[in-house]
Formats: C-alpha cells, structure tokens, sequence
C-alpha cells in the first residue's frame, strides 16, 4: 500500500514537469489552471486571480484558456463578471471552472461555462505546492513556468500572512476541520509555499527535480522508529521517517512523523503523518479513537464528548485494524476486514 | 444577547484563579464563572497557565480543536489569535490552551504579561488559571493579573495552602481585589460539626467571600461531558456560578440557600438568565 501511494506522488510530480520539458512541440491551445481555493474570500481571489494573471504567458500562437478552480470559495454572479473582465483583459479565455459550492456552480452555469466539481486528481499535487499550476501542452519554456510559480507561491504566502490577524480566514476546500481553527492551515500553508518558493527561486526545473526525490528518499531511506511501550499523555514522539508503535498512544501525547504512523494498539493522542507534506502518508492502529489526526496540513477532530461513555466497540473477529488517509479532500477513516 | 457594558476602549479585568492546593477546584472555577460571564454577554478569555498538566480544555469540551498553545504564542510559532480556541456555544468566549507536552518553565512571567497585554485591548475579561503550588508556574499565573480569586474547600489543608497563597498575594502590589470562592460545602456535614463553618473559613483567612459552591455530583457529570455546570439550569452548583459571575461583574446577588433545593422561582430565574443570553 505504502509504496503504491508513494509512486503515485511521484509521478503525479514527474509528470506535472515533464510536460513542461516538452515545449518543442508547439500546440496551438495552452491551458493554465489557476486555484482559487486557497483565497479566504472573492475581493481576496480577485485580487489572487489578478496577480496570476499577470504572469500568464503570452503565446506566440494560439488561445490561453484558464481553468478556474475555486474549491469552497462562494463565487457569485457579480463576482463572476468581475472575473470574466478581468482574464478578458488579460487576453485569455475562461473555460472551465471547478467548484464544490452548489451557488458557485449555478452562477458559473448561468454565464454559460463549463462547471466541474473537482480538478482531476493529479492536479491537486500541483495546486498544493502553489497556488498556480499549468497543464501546458508545451508553449513555455521552463524558465518562466517556474518563475510564475515560485511569484505566486510568494504572493500566496504573504497575502496569507497578512490575513493571518483576523481569525476567520481559512476557505481551504482541501480541509476537513469545519471552521474551527481556520488559521492553523493557513500558517501551514504559509510555511510550506515559502519553502516551495524558496526551491523555486533558482528557476530550474532540476531544483525541484531534486527536492521531490530528497523529500521521497528522506521517508524512505531514514529508518523506521520502533517503539514497544505505551506513550503517555505529554509525551511527543517525533521521527522524519515511518514511526512504528506496539501499545497504546495515550490521550495528551503527540505523535509526529515524515511518513507513516502504525500503532499496534489503541491511537488517541495526536498524530501527524506526512509533516513535511506529505499527503499520501497514512496513519494505521488497531483503533482510532484519536482527538486529532493530521497528515501533511489536513487536519480532523474527534467529534464533541455528549456525555461520558466507555466505548462499546464491539471486538468484531473479521476486523484488523484502522487506517486514517487522505481521501476526497478529507482525513477519511477507513476499517480494514478480512475478507 | 446583553451587549456588552464595557466600551471598546476599556481594559479588560485580568483575575488569576489560584488556590495554592491542588483538586479544590480552581479549573473548575475558572470555566464556571469564564463561561458565566460570557453567558451576560461579556467577552471572556480563559488562560490555561497549568503547562504539562492541562485540563481547562477538557473541562470546556474543547481538547479536539487545540492546534496550537501557549507556549507556541510565547515562541512564535502562530499568532495570537491562531490558538484562541473558541467555545462551541458562545462566540464571545475562548480558550488559550495550555500546552500538554512541555512543563512550567517553557513560560516567563515577561513572556505572560507581553501576552495579557495583548489580550486585555481584545476581551472585557481575562481569566487566568493557575497551577497547584507557588513556583514558576503560580508566579506566571500572577504576573498580569490586577485581582484575584482564592478557591478553598472547607478543609485544614487547603485553608492552610490559601492563606501562604493570599499572604503571596498581599505582597503583590499589582493584585488590588481578592475574594474566596469556598468550594465543595456540604452543608449536612455543617450541621453535625463534621467540616468547617464557611464563617470559620472567612475567620481564618480574613478574606471577603465571593461565593459557596456546594458538593454536588452535576460537577463530575460536567466534567465528563465538557460542559461547564453553569450550564445546567437544574444544579445547584449551576446557580452557585452564575451567581458569582454575576457579583465578579459587579452585581449585588444575595447568597444562596445551600440547604434547599432550587426554589420554583430560582429555576424560573435560571431560565429567565438563560434565555438572556442565549
């Protein structure tokens, strides 16, 4: 399982550079995807919207078209024309727009676009590291692409920053922590597209190349932490690689690690796979009983106590354990059974 | 919801919440009367100083949406309002968690009055809680704060630990107000001569009550729920906090009759404030 999602990662990345390589061949359409997601409201993605526009290319043949994903954001119809003028101005086109608000996709649909829910998979990879990605079919050369991303990375992280001070900023689609502590991601966030833009500021693709595979070798190549004993409430467990527990992780205590945590018991503290972003991480116990679970900046919470209960779950023979990953936008805990 | 009577431009009450014993009910008395406050419509900060030992988020229901603490504000690692935790029912009302994995000196009384200082221009009220013992961890809970409650239980040994603690706060010059909350009163065992007057209490310590909350079991069901007492319009202890919510706001409440049960019109009252600030 592990090494599947770590593949996956890989290309995902590869792929999204390699594409990028290919600039000889010329195609006559070039698309550019732009998130939105990230912005905490529409003056915000506007104004996102309009720095990322001004670093769009300018093709020598051809049509620009933008892909506009706007995650949870609300986008409404007056909004919309504001965004239409300005990618107008910019001389591209607007053609497809991702969102998960039912009354973004009924106005994106009233001015006649083409409205999609969520971004095809691999691109969520891209969008992650910056607030920009292209799926180009080869127009620009390279230079620029990473140019325009490490800007938007910058821009991102400060407007963020910015933001910061008032508490209730977060329109992460990505998120599943309803509301709660918004700013959490966004400082997250902050970090991570500072550091991404950091790597970007030499502008070459072979920059990037090598942070990917640095950061793959790291969770791979840095051993295991093992651990036969129960952790304790304020006890933190921390290890850039995988972190394996046999015994409980008590309430109070925190687990973190680069990769994977597995725990050969009852998981209730806090644990935090992929801290370093990686989001294919996962997080494995007999039983998740956790207060938070966290893999690369997504966050869950255990639901509220309604009154005090011992937990009744039943020893079912057929069930081997649980197991926390990243599914849909969201920490998602599945139940593994034999078959 | 009473607007709040402090105009923005007012600084809030800083009031450390301390005992000097532990188990007497300090956490306890901290979110009763936070979250009593917040229920007139007063704007409440409640500062866990109990570092390694955190349990006012426990106690509010709130230990799953910490993300950040304290000693991360202190270092920097977030912003201020990044780890205020707000309550699930009152908007006006929120948690600075303490954190769990460090210990009490992770925190500097510099560090705790540049904090309170930021906080007092935000809030109407900040309450700080503080540890069991007069080290490192009490003189951070004191270090900002202008008044003071001293929680006792009617026992020899807590009443011993409050007066050094009440003699450490005299000689603070910044702490001009300080009253007792008496907690745990049973006034069963009262009558048969089997725990301490409340007027022995106040006779020995020489301090101004605040209120008397009495024995009662709604507090180890609030506990278990996160849901502070003050909450529950039935309990006894319930209108204990509230009423002392409202004297620290400035009230003048009669004290409660601990030896009945609450009166038809007592409940009646508890639903009136209830609905007040719901």
């Amino acid at each position: 399982m592990n090494t599947v999602s770590k593949n996956t990662v890989s290309n995902a990345v590869s792929s999204s550079i390699s594409t990028t390589h290919s600039e000889s061949e010329q195609a006559a359409v070039c698309t550019v995807q732009i998130g939105l997601g990230a912005a905490p409201n529409s003056a915000q993605a506007l104004k996102l919207l309009e720095l990322a526009l001004e670093g769009l290319p300018t093709p020598t043949s051809g049509s620009v078209k933008i892909e506009l994903e706007t995650g949870n954001l609300l986008i409404t119809p007056n909004v919309l024309t504001k965004i239409q003028l300005l990618v107008e101005k910019a001389g591209a086109e607007l053609s497809v727009i991702y969102a998960s608000l039912p009354q973004t996709q009924q106005a994106a649909l009233d001015s006649g676009l083409f409205v999609k829910e969520k971004p095809p998979e691999t691109k969520i990879a891209a969008q992650k590291a910056g607030g920009l990605s292209q799926k180009s079919h080869g127009t620009q050369p390279i230079q620029l692409f990473n140019e325009r991303r490490g800007s938007v990375d910058e821009l991102l992280g400060r407007s963020l920053s910015s933001l910061g001070q008032n508490s209730g900023i977060n329109k992460d689609s990505l998120v599943s922590l309803p509301g709660e502590k918004p700013t959490e991601q966004a400082i997250e966030r902050e970090r991570d597209s500072q550091k991404t833009a950091e790597a970007l500021s030499e502008n070459t693709s072979q920059v990037i190349q090598s942070d990917v595979t640095s950061h793959q070798n790291d969770v791979q190549t840095v051993p295991t932490l093992y651990l036969k004993q129960n952790i304790r409430s304020g006890r933190v467990v921390r290890a850039e690689g995988h972190i394996f527990i046999i015994g409980d992780v008590h309430e109070g205590s925190e687990i973190v690690a680069g990769g994977d945590i597995t725990v050969w018991g009852e998981l209730r503290g806090i644990a935090h796979a992929g801290c370093q972003g990686e989001y294919h991480a996962e997080i494995r116990a007999l039983r998740i009983e956790a207060i938070q679970l966290r893999i690369a900046e997504y966050i869950a919470r255990r639901p509220d106590r309604v009154h005090y209960h011992k937990d009744v779950k039943d020893a079912d023979p057929s069930r081997l354990g649980e197991v926390a990953r990243v599914s849909d936008g969201e920490i998602q805990v599945f139940q593994e059974v034999t078959n | 919801m009473v607007s709040a009577k402090s105009s923005s431009k007012k600084e809030a009450r800083v009031i450390v919440v301390t005992s000097g014993k532990g188990g007497v009910g300090k956490t306890t008395t901290t979110a009763n009367i936070g979250t009593g406050l917040a229920r007139m419509g007063h704007k409440v900060v409640l500062i866990d100083t109990d570092i390694g030992l955190r349990n006012l988020d426990i106690l509010m229901g709130l230990e799953n949406r910490i993300v950040y603490n304290i000693v991360d504000v202190v270092e920097e690692r977030c912003k201020l309002t990044q780890a205020l935790v707000k309550d699930k029912r009152l908007p006006n009302l929120s948690l600075l968690p303490a954190a769990q994995t460090r210990d009490k000196s992770a925190l500097s009384v510099e560090q705790m009055k540049k904090l309170i200082a930021q906080l007092k221009t935000e809030a109407d009220f900040v309450l700080v809680d503080s540890p069991a013992g007069i080290e490192q961890g009490f003189q951070n809970a004191i270090a900002a704060a202008t008044e003071a409650i001293v929680v006792c239980t009617p026992e020899m040994s807590a009443v011993r630990d409050a007066d050094r603690i009440i003699g450490l706060l005299e000689a603070k010059e910044e702490i001009t107000n300080y009253k007792l909350v008496l907690n745990r009163v049973r006034p069963s065992m009262i009558k048969t001569n089997d725990m301490m007057d409340i007027d022995d209490v106040l006779e020995i310590l020489s301090i101004k009550l605040l209120g008397v909350i009495p024995e009662d079991k709604d507090i180890i069901v609030s506990t278990n729920k996160g849901e502070p007492v003050v909450n529950m319009d039935e309990s006894l202890a319930g209108q204990a906090y509230r009423n002392i919510a409202r004297r620290v706001a400035g009230e003048d409440v009669p004290y409660l009759n601990l030896d009945a049960p609450l009166t038809f019109m007592e409940k009646v009252m508890g639903l009136f404030s209830r609905s007040k600030s719901a």
